[in-house]
């Protein structure tokens, strides 16, 4: 059984780039096979001029590729101070404290910094996730179902949140992002691909997208329809 | 590829403190041994900072990596066995084991001298073995560190010309005092407590927690583990060979299910991920097993009559573990380490810019 | 190194082999279901052992004996899982796996303090005592009787998780413990349910063992907790058909390494398996957890 078959994906620097597609379709697949956690068995992925298809995720994670994952995966039983530490630490020029302060700040978790994690709340522990990516100062930034979860209100601040990140001249990162919640692909993304059953059925503009009628068969449907006339 | 990483300097200070504190206790409560004027009590304390020093090595690897070690006491084998080699006297070498090679038949060290070559011989098995061990996943760690205790048993019981196998070593000379071991004890947590806080240290903790999300930071899985077993079993070697010259005599059985049973209560009653639990573990299961150990041969208190209980000792300590595990598995102190309510005193007068 | 030399050990092999294959099968019982490395397990042989001699100092026969000393063992194994391993469900594997080493104390000791801390010899009946011959070739009746008896036992065990409600129920746990909660099966039960059989294999495997051997030390469990634990890794990882082909792969190779090793490499031959089971741990790729998957 293919998960994926014939995806080229392209991603720049200070470009954000959406991914979407029903549930089944390969997104998380694709992310895992360019963050190395899997090995693809046709295909290469590529960073900047660097083969790095079949590395190690540790490996490829140095080559300024930062992730975060669709369930928050958080260090347990370190506090939130310590969770950043860990990414911050990978880059030796920066004076680890400072930095880490800086992002604690920057993502509003200061007052929960000597925190376990175990005891954060859901929004929090997102946020931390991205504070953690972040932390190694990616070129390209991967976020896995940023918005699941997440009411109209807190969806909305998400997106100023990752506004923020791509225009912080300190940042400067390529952002993909997957997602089921299409107000917000469609507001944020400069461009949207479109997986189905492991192929790329688009790759365009929120705009286009909307109109491709292959992509309204395919996955939008109904769902699209009701969420088109909302946007208007 | 980059490979340094960067210290936090809160982490750092953080650990001095807890270093600074641990100390002045165990300085304090040993202090106070030698105006007993026990022999005994002497020479139990001790054998509990010796033992403190290996558990702490212990805790070292297991309690920043999560991956259990069961054959830790191959180390504490390596550096008794050497250290026996090397500081008998000569004379009783040639009877003793008469099969040595001609270089360790004639030379006899100091203890320092002994240490450092045992800490030596300890960190070169633990590369050799960890190289194959730290490439498996955390749990077949696990239960491959298990047949390494078995493996260091067999090899001990049978390789006679350098052990004397069953028979057991003898004779080595006593180069060790109290202040001796309480220098050593210090030692030894000042730098279990360095690499608890080190960038090394904190990848291998996340690497504990969740090992896709420490791969997705950067964090080498591999390297940062056999970090942590190198470090561990130098120094589980050195309290091997500090351990030698104190007990003066020992065999095979010293390294084997008992021994491994013991030093992991202490560490699991203790808390894994603490250098003051390590310590704390040590010294509640050398009382229990100092207090237990009078019924166990049997006593009579008053006109009540005790019969021998033989076991009674471990059967105590494998309940507390059972009791530790079910009810509080961090155990006593988690992963919190000893501060002086001073020190949160001084800061938060620093913080009101008092001083 | 003649021809009956070699059928000769391949008996012995055989024999010794099944003894191990069903020991293994108790011990990947509780694997296959649990995920738990039970080093208790060996605890059981012991309980067998010493409950069939403090009952036959008491004049109570062979046969009955080793009955109840079989009854002993499953018991006490349905009780450490009710006492010890249920409560830590939900705990890391590193703590269970320590739990179970903790427990393994705890009958050892309770053995020591309740029934006696000294080794003991039991006598075995005469007529396994005896040797048959066929042709040039020596049998002893033990080895036919572990063979035979260690076969049937093996046997009933499949019809039962072949035909059976719950024999079913549990060879799906075994497979995939989710998904058989999905469909319904009880997950306390079945858990139960292999702490028996876990435990009725080791008391059948104990009478055979201790008669081999003649007696019994209390820490005598260390060695067939061992020899289950590597015929279980050999044979794949907690299977319950890996566990039988294991243990006949590693009776062989004891017999085979016996016979060919020098005298004073006899020694190494606990080591040397262990190195096998070393290099299994470091080949396989998922480790040991089957149903963890680290991605």
């Amino acid at each position: 059984m293919q998960a994926l078959s014939g995806v080229t994906l392209e991603l720049s620097e200070s470009t954000i780039l959406g991914l979407i597609g029903p549930n089944g379709s390969g997104k998380t697949t694709l992310v895992n096979i360019i963050t190395g956690v899997l090995r693809p068995d046709a295909g290469q992925v590529f960073v900047g001029d660097i083969d790095a298809t079949g590395w190690r995720p540790d490996h490829i994670c140095r080559l300024g590729v930062g992730r975060t994952f669709q369930i928050a995966r958080l260090f347990g039983s370190l506090t939130v101070r310590e969770n950043v530490e860990v990414g911050v630490m990978a880059r030796p020029e920066v004076d680890v404290d400072d930095r880490v302060m800086h992002l604690l700040d920057r993502f509003s978790l200061t007052q929960w910094a000597s925190t376990w994690v175990s005891d954060l709340p859901y929004g929090v522990e997102r946020r931390l996730g991205i504070a953690l990516a972040l932390g190694i100062q990616p070129r390209f930034l991967l976020l896995d179902e940023p918005a699941a979860g997440l009411n109209e209100e807190e969806s909305d601040q998400l997106l100023s949140m990752i506004r923020g990140i791509r225009e912080d001249p300190e940042f400067r990162c390529g952002i993909l992002i997957i997602d089921h919640d299409l107000r917000l692909i469609f507001r944020l993304c400069d461009s949207v691909h479109v997986l189905s059953e492991g192929k790329t059925i688009a790759e365009a503009t929120p705009q286009e997208i909307r109109r491709n009628q292959a992509v309204i068969e395919s996955y939008l449907g109904k769902r699209y329809e009701d969420e088109d006339a909302e946007l208007r | 590829m980059k490979v340094t990483v960067g210290w936090s300097h809160r982490r750092l200070a953080d650990a001095v403190r807890a270093w600074l504190s641990l100390s002045i206790l165990l300085a304090l409560v040993c202090g106070t041994v030698p105006i007993w004027g026990n022999e005994y009590l002497m020479d139990t304390v001790t054998t509990f900072l010796i033992v403190s020093a290996m558990v702490v090595a212990w805790q070292t690897f297991m309690g920043n990596s999560g991956i259990v070690s069961f054959g830790h006491v191959a180390f504490f084998a390596v550096g008794a066995y050497l250290s026996a080699i090397l500081t008998i006297p000569p004379e009783i070498k040639e009877v003793a084991l008469p099969s040595l090679p001609p270089m360790f038949q004639q030379v006899q060290l100091g203890s320092i001298a002994t240490v450092i070559a045992a800490a030596t011989a300890g960190g070169v098995v633990a590369v050799a073995i960890g190289l194959a061990f730290t490439r498996m996943e955390g749990n077949a760690m696990g239960i491959a560190t298990f047949a390494l205790l078995v493996m260091m048993y067999s090899l001990i019981l049978n390789w006679e010309s350098v052990t004397r196998g069953g028979r057991g070593i003898y004779a080595v000379p006593c180069n060790v005092t109290l202040t001796s071991a309480l220098i050593a004890l210090v030692v030894v947590a000042g730098v279990a407590l360095l690499f608890k806080a080190s960038p090394t240290g904190l990848r291998l903790q996340a690497s504990r927690d969740d090992p896709l999300a420490a791969q997705a930071l950067g964090v080498h899985l591999m390297a940062v583990r056999l970090a942590g077993w190198v470090l561990s079993a130098i120094i589980m070697a050195a309290g091997g060979s500090l351990w030698a010259q104190t007990v003066l005599a020992f065999g095979p059985s010293s390294f084997y299910f008992r021994d491994t049973f013991n030093m992991l209560a202490m560490l699991i009653i203790g808390g894994q991920a603490s250098v003051t639990g390590a310590v704390a573990g040590c010294a509640l299961v050398t009382v229990i097993s100092e207090l237990f150990r009078y019924p166990e041969r049997g006593m009579t208190i008053g006109f009540i009559q005790i019969p021998e209980l033989p076991g009674l000792v471990h059967l105590v300590i494998a309940l507390l573990i059972m009791g530790t595990l079910i009810l509080r598995p961090s155990g006593l102190l988690g992963s919190r380490e000893l501060t002086f309510p001073a020190w949160q005193w001084l800061r938060t007068l620093k913080k009101r810019r008092l001083i | 190194m003649t021809v009956e030399l070699i059928v000769q050990q391949v008996i012995n092999a055989l024999s010794r082999g099944s003894l191990y294959a069903l020991l293994a099968l108790g011990l990947a019982m509780v694997y296959s279901v649990l995920g738990l490395m039970n080093f208790a397990y060996g605890e059981l042989v012991t309980v067998t052992g010493y409950t069939m001699w403090f009952l036959m100092v008491r004049g109570i026969s062979f046969p009955v004996a080793a009955v109840i000393g079989i009854v002993a063992a499953t018991v006490v194994s349905l009780l450490t899982e009710l006492t010890a391993f249920h409560p830590l469900r939900r705990a890391s594997f590193a703590a269970i796996l320590f739990s179970s080493f903790a427990v393994s104390v705890i009958i050892q000791n309770l053995i020591r303090q309740l029934i006696s801390p000294r080794p003991r010899g039991i006598r075995i009946p005469a007529a396994l005592d005896e040797v048959v011959r066929l042709g040039p070739f020596y049998i002893g009746v033990l080895s036919l009787v572990t063979f035979a008896l260690s076969l049937a036992v093996m046997i009933l065990l499949v019809a039962f998780l072949q035909r059976s409600r719950w024999g079913i129920a549990l060879r799906a746990a075994a497979a995939d413990f989710e998904v058989a909660r999905l469909v319904g099966v009880r997950a306390n039960r079945i858990i139960a349910l292999s702490f028996v059989i876990s435990g009725l294999l080791a008391g059948i495997g104990g009478v055979l063992w201790v008669s081999r051997i003649g007696g019994m030390t209390p820490s005598m469990g260390l060695t067939p907790v061992l020899r289950s634990f590597i015929a279980v890794v050999i044979g794949g990882l907690g299977t319950l058909r890996g566990a039988v082909v294991g243990g006949f792969v590693l009776a062989f190779l004891e017999v085979a390494l016996h016979v060919l090793l020098p005298s004073w490499a006899r020694p190494f031959i606990d080591a040397l398996s262990l190195v096998v089971v070393v290099v299994i741990l470091y080949i396989s790729p998922e480790g040991l957890i089957r149903k963890e998957v680290e991605a």
